[in-house]
């Protein structure tokens, strides 16, 4: 009985961190002007429909890599679509000739440093990868 | 111009087709010279191969170039550039293509010919089968803005087409016309809601002024009126659709409304509708559908006596007539597997009762040259998609 206490006990204490680590954030310049985004507009801007941030300036969504765990758990978490899904869904836009996907970068710290050079740029990274010097605008929760 | 970026993408579809209609032969459109036969394993009928070339020449221009290779309307393997244009987006609300340019009439899947793009192995016959091309020569402009929760997208668009028809008897001609048409959406998180707009100005061909001018020397008052509908510089046929589409998490529903109405005997009078519901388990997604097209007016005889000397006349009118039929409808059940997020596999299973309908070739005594029917036929199609 005890040991399963202590067992209880040690995952109520590591749970947060796993659940603060698993969260992923979606980041923007701090010059662009924008203060937050609604999940409805993160999803227009992601998913080629609507690429404008609040105050007009045109929007420029990052895509870190495919076989990056953050970009599945992304799209999961914002459209309940799987990588599969997200890949059908741009060769209906790609090859009708509508729109482009989001630019795509290899990692994390790429996406950051795309971001902090570019007002227009907007990222989505896990929190436990945020720099001091870009700005959260909306947040997926797991 | 300097080109800032060089893309080339591909797709393509491996497929093979079998059905049990004697005497008939499957075709997914009317823009297909062949179909396949009764008991045969087809690979020509589900399959196609493209290429797309992208060349960013700044932040707001782009040129798009994509050719297709598929079964054509004489029956080969042909290839055609289905796409061509140079794109410019001078905000992210306005976007104008000029050149050679899809037309916007597909809900959920912008292009036909891109199947790993949708659910089922084919746009469904009933729906889209009329359709002999999906592009045009012209332009198109898009505007988007927010609108409440969602945004509205309106689409207007307008140029030349140029597909070809192939026809029972070994024979394909050209379908010239002028193509105008608008689409209005609504896009909320997972819904799409659609109205469209479509105008067809088909101009008249040569063998339809030969049978006019027949039929105008018999004299005959009634073959007389045919004549004249005959004669038309152009035939204009107005399409509209209605159309809702739920694609969010595991779930893909659609359900469309389409219906046709022309202005000659020539053109298609017809209800369309279609729904499809799909549902995904880890790498599956089973799927059912159903569609169905109904021709509204009666096929007119040309009003000529029953006698041997005029008998071709009044076959060529009916002809001309069966030639546009699309009464029938498929119930459908499939499956699609995700190997990848660059390939899958489909399996699909289709119950087509045709009644009166020119999608098919009916090659059955006595031999036939226009439309087909009745007659059931099940159809089974896998098929195996790729993006690239």
């Amino acid at each position: 009985m005890k040991r399963i206490t202590l067992m209880i006990l040690m995952f109520a204490l590591v749970a947060p961190v796993f659940a603060a680590e698993s969260n992923i954030v979606v980041i923007v310049n701090p010059q662009s002007g924008v203060e937050k985004l609604s999940k409805d507009e993160v999803i227009d801007i992601f998913l080629g429909r609507y690429r404008k941030l609040p105050g007009g300036r045109v929007a420029l969504p990052i895509d870190v890599a495919e076989s990056s765990s953050a970009r599945a758990r992304f799209y999961q978490m914002l459209v309940k679509k799987s990588s599969s899904e997200m890949s059908s869904y741009w060769a209906r836009l790609v090859f009708s000739g509508q729109t482009s996907p989001p630019f795509q970068v290899p990692d994390a710290k790429t996406a950051i440093e795309l971001v902090q050079s570019s007002p227009n740029a907007i990222a989505y990274v896990d929190r436990s990868a945020l720099t001091a010097d870009v700005k959260v605008v909306f947040e997926l929760k797991e | 111009m300097a080109v800032d970026r060089f893309t080339i993408r591909g797709f393509g579809t491996a497929g093979v087709t079998t059905h049990d209609a004697e005497g008939v032969q499957f075709r997914r459109n009317v823009g297909q010279g062949e179909g396949a036969e009764e008991g045969d394993i087809d690979f020509n009928v589900d399959s196609l191969a493209g290429v797309q070339l992208e060349f960013e020449l700044g932040s707001k221009v782009d040129l798009m170039l994509q050719g297709v290779s598929r079964l054509s309307a004489d029956g080969s393997w042909g290839a055609r550039m289905s796409q061509g244009f140079i794109r410019y987006s001078p905000d992210e609300s306005l976007v104008m293509r000029v050149g050679r340019v899809g037309y916007d009439i597909y809900l959920l899947a912008e292009s036909r010919q891109v199947g790993y793009s949708y659910l089922t192995v084919r746009p469904s016959p009933e729906f889209y089968g009329q359709i002999t091309d999906d592009d045009i020569d012209g332009a198109d402009i898009s505007y988007t803005r927010r609108f409440g929760p969602g945004l509205i997208r309106a689409r207007v668009f307008g140029g030349s087409g140029s597909g070809e028809l192939g026809f029972a008897d070994g024979t394909h001609r050209a379908s010239k016309s002028n193509i105008y048409g608008s689409t209005f959406d609504y896009i909320y998180r997972g819904w799409t809601g659609r109205v469209a707009f479509v105008q067809f100005n088909y101009h008249s061909s040569e063998p339809l002024r030969q049978l006019a001018g027949a039929l105008r020397f018999t004299g005959f008052p009634a073959a007389v009126a045919i004549a004249d509908d005959l004669s038309q510089d152009s035939m204009k046929a107005l399409g509209v659709q209605i159309g809702l589409a739920y694609d969010e998490g595991p779930m893909l529903a659609q359900v469309m409304y389409g219906a046709g109405n022309a202005d000659s005997l020539t053109g298609p009078n017809f209800d369309k509708s279609y729904a499809l519901f799909g549902y995904r388990w880890r790498k599956w997604t089973p799927f059912v559908a159903h569609a169905g097209s109904y021709d509204r007016e009666p096929i007119h005889d040309a009003g000529l006596p029953a006698i041997p000397m005029l008998q071709p006349l009044n076959a060529a009118v009916e002809a001309v007539q069966a030639a546009t039929r699309s009464t029938q409808h498929t119930t459908s059940l499939g499956v699609r597997y995700d190997f990848s997020s660059r390939v899958d596999f489909k399996l699909q299973f289709d119950r087509t009762r045709v009644r009166d309908s020119a999608l098919n070739f009916d090659y059955r005594p006595p031999t036939s040259t226009g439309s087909a029917g009745p007659f059931d036929m099940n159809v089974i199609a896998a098929t195996v998609d790729f993006v690239f």
